[in-house]
């Protein structure tokens, strides 16, 4: 745009470069007083030169091959079919907000009901393939407004339809990091170039539009399962629900548009005409991905033993609901479209830190994948992952930056060296969740399974502010369980047959590059039976168990694994099934290989 | 025998001959960000007073030596080359105009821009230190960093040396 800014002070002015440049100076200066349109005169051959430069999108910072990451926005609406439950959730739906990550573009009515209008899907496909055309949402979407609700967001639309950038300037600031400060205030028009950056953000607006279905009481469900009175323990909600992203459509074009035919300041003459126009123009929505979730929350009855006396009501409940569904939706997003996974420069290596926190959703061991930009021999660029890293200290940058923004610390669980000349870090969600499949060799030996789940995503608040939790970083729960099929020919002459569980703690700490080692502690029952004629024997040995597992990163979600495993045998329950009698004995009197330590060899795939 | 040891002396000349003028195109290669040219650079927009604002680009076989050189191209551009590339602001016209004047002065262009020379009182950082980088093959990189440059110091610093004239002379 620049180039053509030239082109038109020199020809039609003929001016010298120093002209040009105090011309061009001059207009940033109207462009601080009123960024999108403006008017520029010069006394080049007594005309007025007018300029509506539309867009300055050219003073905004073009950074090759650094990561681009800013601030979306997200607007939250909901359909109603009038379904069951649905006029309970939907009371509270208004008060839904967006993650923390997101600018929030609310609207004056978020609920959008269709009593009497059946659900546009074909009813013929499974229940996960039924979803809503995205004709009918775009439909809807023209047909409430909502890009002129957004954009009179980001415009801060006043009571006689007229705009200014208030808001914009607000956001364009609050996106800025450290490196976008620096650079600004080095150059002459300093922050307020920062300010401009807002305008950026208008094309990343997104509405999530949700759909609930299959809303139930934890009694319906019951019922529908038909579980008998004993075991209805729980009171609560569950519902699926499935969500339908679109991107409002502000690139260059839109927005040059915009401003030429929709834009007025307050006291504009042609401000009516410019409203009228504007609230009956037509924006255009782009499809970006569709969600599918299950969720429900409930609470034990208050007779039960784990039931609180003073229980949750209705209203918390179905508020938690929407904060589940939320919560469980915003992953999938963040898989599918990569304007939302957080991306952010290598600030320091020694611990490695980013300029990222709170206000990016930075959450306590979230995993990041760090990546060089390299060429191939055609001259295209791509990342390749040099290491991944899990968040050890979350920095809270929730305010404008001043250039001294703290930063984020993490640890490494794989990978190779990280510096922090130009390798850059971009969010990569798992689910924390680990299986383990291998065997165990001596002792309680047999073929074994565990499922793992790091509850040190859910410690970020035990972390004192300021402070690493590197004691809290991948703190795991696990559940074991192993099956095997041994003679004891002394005994009698077929197999018998063990099967274990077990539950405990873990850590996984890891020292150097892609190796790692787990202390863990935990507790379980092995179970056998020993028929002797007609009697039944059932075997019940409980026993405590501690040791180390070793583990080699071979890729970030799959390990080799190896285990040593001491034992803490207590007394073994037999009991007679005929007679009902129960004794005790130790466990090696009759399997005395089974108290040994034992060691277990696997792999390990991390979700 | 002597027509062989002939030839040995001959091959032992040629090959001296030889490695002499590989070592000065080695040389000049290390100097290429200077001697050469061939680097990018774009302005960022209008910097502070006596400042120019720039993206430039350099090359090194790690990246600490390509950020060290991109240094070097920044203060190279805007004495020899101007800054045509990128947003307004920028001077588009180089500090130094005279033809052959590089060449004329090589002994201190060699000397100003020497490792750790006397060019890096006129360039810093602009940012908080974040550096674009390519690796480009095994032993290559191409890193590029916003720079602002002291073109008025810049300029002072040549006029003293007699390298260009000083503003206002002629008239």
């Amino acid at each position: 745009m620049e180039r053509g800014f030239r082109k038109i002070l020199t020809s039609d002015c003929l001016l010298s470069q120093q002209q040009i440049k105090e011309a061009y100076d001059e207009s940033h200066r109207l462009f601080a007083k009123n960024p999108f349109s403006f008017v520029m005169y010069h006394k080049c051959r007594k005309m007025k030169l007018i300029l509506t430069l539309g867009l300055l999108i050219t003073t905004l910072t073009h950074v090759i091959a650094q990561p681009e990451y800013a601030r979306n926005s997200l607007t939250l609406m909901a359909v109603d079919f009038n379904g069951k439950h649905s006029n309970t959730l939907m009371a509270q739906f208004p008060a839904l907000m967006p993650p923390e990550k997101f600018y929030n573009n609310p609207l004056q009515k978020p609920v959008i009901s269709f009593a009497g209008v059946q659900r546009p899907v074909n009813a013929e496909l499974p229940e996960f393939l039924q979803y809503i055309p995205t004709d009918f949402f775009i439909k809807m979407l023209e047909e409430q407004k909502v890009a002129q609700q957004i954009l009179a967001t980001w415009f801060n639309r006043q009571a006689d339809g007229s705009f200014n950038v208030e808001v914009l300037k607000q956001r364009g600031l609050y996106n800025a990091n450290d490196n976008d400060f620096l650079a600004a205030t080095a150059s002459k028009r300093g922050e307020t170039s920062l300010m401009d950056m807002g305008l950026k953000l208008v094309n990343q607006s997104y509405v999530l539009v949700y759909d609930y279905f299959d809303i139930m009481t934890m009694d319906e469900y019951y019922d529908s399962k038909s579980i008998d009175a004993k075991s209805r323990t729980s009171n609560g909600y569950k519902l699926k629900v499935k969500s339908y992203l679109f991107r409002l459509d502000f690139d260059e074009a839109v927005a040059a548009d915009f401003f030429k035919n929709y834009w007025a300041s307050a006291g504009d003459k042609d401000l009516a005409a410019k409203v009228s126009a504007f609230n009956q123009a037509t924006f255009k929505w782009i499809p970006i991905a569709n969600q599918r979730v299950e969720t429900e929350v409930t609470q034990y009855n208050a007779d039960q033993l784990a039931g609180l006396k003073k229980q949750k009501s209705k209203e918390e409940l179905v508020k938690q609901l929407l904060d589940d569904a939320m919560d469980k939706v915003t992953p999938q997003m963040e898989s599918t479209n990569e304007a939302f996974r957080v991306k952010a420069m290598i600030s320091k290596t020694k611990p490695i830190s980013a300029k990222i926190g709170k206000k990016e959703g930075l959450s306590f061991d979230q995993r990041y994948f760090i990546y060089e930009n390299q060429q191939r021999k055609d001259g295209t660029l791509f990342k390749k992952r040099v290491a991944v890293v899990k968040s050890m200290k979350v920095a809270d940058n929730r305010q404008v930056t001043t250039g001294l923004s703290e930063a984020s610390e993490f640890y490494k669980i794989f990978g190779g060296k990280v510096d922090n000349m130009g390798m850059f870090m971009e969010q990569k969600n798992d689910a924390g969740l680990n299986l383990f499949l291998g065997y165990t060799l001596d002792g309680m030996a047999g073929y074994t399974g565990r499922m793992e789940y790091f509850i040190s995503k859910m410690m970020g608040g035990m972390v004192p502010a300021g402070k690493s939790g590197k004691g809290l970083t991948s703190l795991l729960v696990y559940v074991e369980g192993a099956y095997d099929n041994k003679k004891y020919p002394d005994l009698k002459d077929k197999p018998f047959e063990f099967t274990r569980v077990s539950l405990g703690i873990g850590k996984d700490v890891y020292l150097m590059s892609a190796v790692f080692f787990e202390p863990y502690l935990g507790y379980g029952i092995e179970f056998t039976d020993w028929t002797i004629e007609d009697e039944k024997l059932n075997f019940e040995t409980s026993f405590a168990e501690m040791g180390l597992r070793l583990g080699i990163h071979l890729a970030p979600s799959f390990q080799l694994m190896g285990s040593y495993k001491y034992n803490v045998i207590f007394k073994t329950q037999v009991k007679n099934e005929s007679t009902g009698v129960t004794e005790s004995y130790n466990y090696d009197e009759f399997f005395e290989d089974r108290i040994k330590p034992g060691i277990s060899a696997g792999i390990r795939f991390m979700f | 025998m002597k027509s062989g040891l002939n030839f040995i002396a001959i091959g032992l000349f040629l090959f001296a001959i030889t490695a002499c003028k590989t070592s000065k195109v080695n040389k000049d290669a290390v100097m290429a960000g200077y001697v050469s040219g061939n680097y990018e650079i774009e302005c960022m927009g209008t910097g502070m007073d006596g400042t120019q604002l720039v993206k430039v680009w350099g090359f090194g076989t790690d990246p600490e030596k390509a950020a060290y050189q991109a240094r070097k191209n920044a203060v190279h551009a805007v004495l020899f080359k101007g800054i045509n590339a990128g947003k307004p602001g920028c001077m588009t016209r180089p500090l130094v105009t005279q033809p052959g004047a590089e060449e004329l002065h090589r002994e201190f262009f060699n000397t100003f821009f020497t490792d750790g020379g006397r060019y890096l009182s006129f360039v810093s950082m602009a940012n908080d230190g974040t550096v674009d980088r390519i690796k480009m093959t095994s032993k290559e990189y191409k890193v590029g960093s916003v720079m602002s440059i002291r073109h008025a110091a810049l300029r002072q610093e040549l006029e003293a040396a007699g390298i260009i004239k000083k503003l206002g002379q002629g008239f």
